[in-house]
């Protein structure tokens, strides 16, 4: 596999994932898409990256207090063993069904995210909208109160 | 006032069916866990921020563990894995340096719209 692909394709992930924009979902199909990598090994590259980039990050917040430490157990502990099986699971399974399986996955995660995004940028609006409304009533109201 | 100062607590079913999701999702594709435990998060009542931080905090250990079942496996070599980490690493810098110059609800709807076509070209 050429070294300069595998370079420039994690370098694109590694921004994407430095942004907050959740690196791997999509630099799991930048791999298997245009690099043609298997789905496994793609998988392992995204999941060897994370750590080191993810402990540095923690330091950062750790400092800003931004850890929620008693949230984290009562998730990672049962992650961690389901993690560990599937993780098996995966690497005895096709690669072909597998990429088929995330591609849905993902589809699946996208149109959900894009719903939630679209919901609550229309609460924010309809909320100004009911503010407005209300002010120009207690406007309406103090003029009356004052005739 | 006593609402203002009880401390939450956090746990019970639905941490544990989230940290279900979360792990079946790191293991079986080795990412998009943190897509499921920033919602789980935000549902059981930690803050947006504090949510992204502590998905992190989750996720590593889990990144550590798969990763760590699929080189054992020999899912794949060093020759492909370190020139690739290498990449991942600098354009993290990269990214966490361009984050402070972009609007965000538009990143995220363009990121959406990205998983949506990767994942319908991956499945179809």
């Amino acid at each position: 596999m050429n070294t300069l692909v595998l370079i420039t394709i994690g370098f694109a992930g590694g921004v994407l994932g430095g942004m907050g924009l959740g690196g791997g979902t999509l630099l799991i199909p930048l791999m298997t898409m245009f690099a043609h990598i298997p789905q496994k090994t793609a998988a392992a590259i995204n999941l060897m990256g994370f750590v080191p980039m993810a402990a540095a990050a923690l330091v950062v917040h750790a400092k800003n207090g931004l850890l929620q430490k008693d949230a984290i157990a009562p998730i990672a502990l049962p992650a961690g063993a389901v993690c560990a099986l599937f993780s098996l699971l995966a690497c005895g399974s096709d690669d072909r069904a597998l990429s088929r399986a995330f591609g849905i996955f993902l589809a699946v995660l996208g149109i959900f995210m894009l719903l939630k995004e679209a919901l609550s940028s229309l609460k924010a609006k309809a909320t100004l909208v009911l503010l407005a409304a209300m002010r120009r009533d207690l406007v309406a109201a103090a003029r009356q109160k004052m005739i | 006032m006593e609402i203002l100062t009880k401390k939450r607590k956090y746990g019970g079913i639905f941490s544990a069916a989230a940290g279900v999701a979360v792990g079946a999702a790191n293991g079986l594709f080795g990412g998009g866990g943190g897509m499921i435990a920033v919602p789980a998060l935000t549902l059981a009542g930690v803050p947006a921020k504090k949510a992204h931080a502590t998905a992190v905090a989750i996720i590593a250990p889990l990144a550590a563990i798969s990763g760590a079942v699929y080189l054992a496996k020999g899912a794949v070599s060093p020759s492909v894995l370190l020139p690739a980490c290498a990449g991942i690493i600098v354009g993290g810098i990269a990214g966490s340096l361009l984050l402070k110059k972009t609007s965000s609800s538009r990143l995220s709807a363009l990121f959406y719209a990205l998983m949506i076509a990767a994942g319908l070209k991956l499945s179809l």
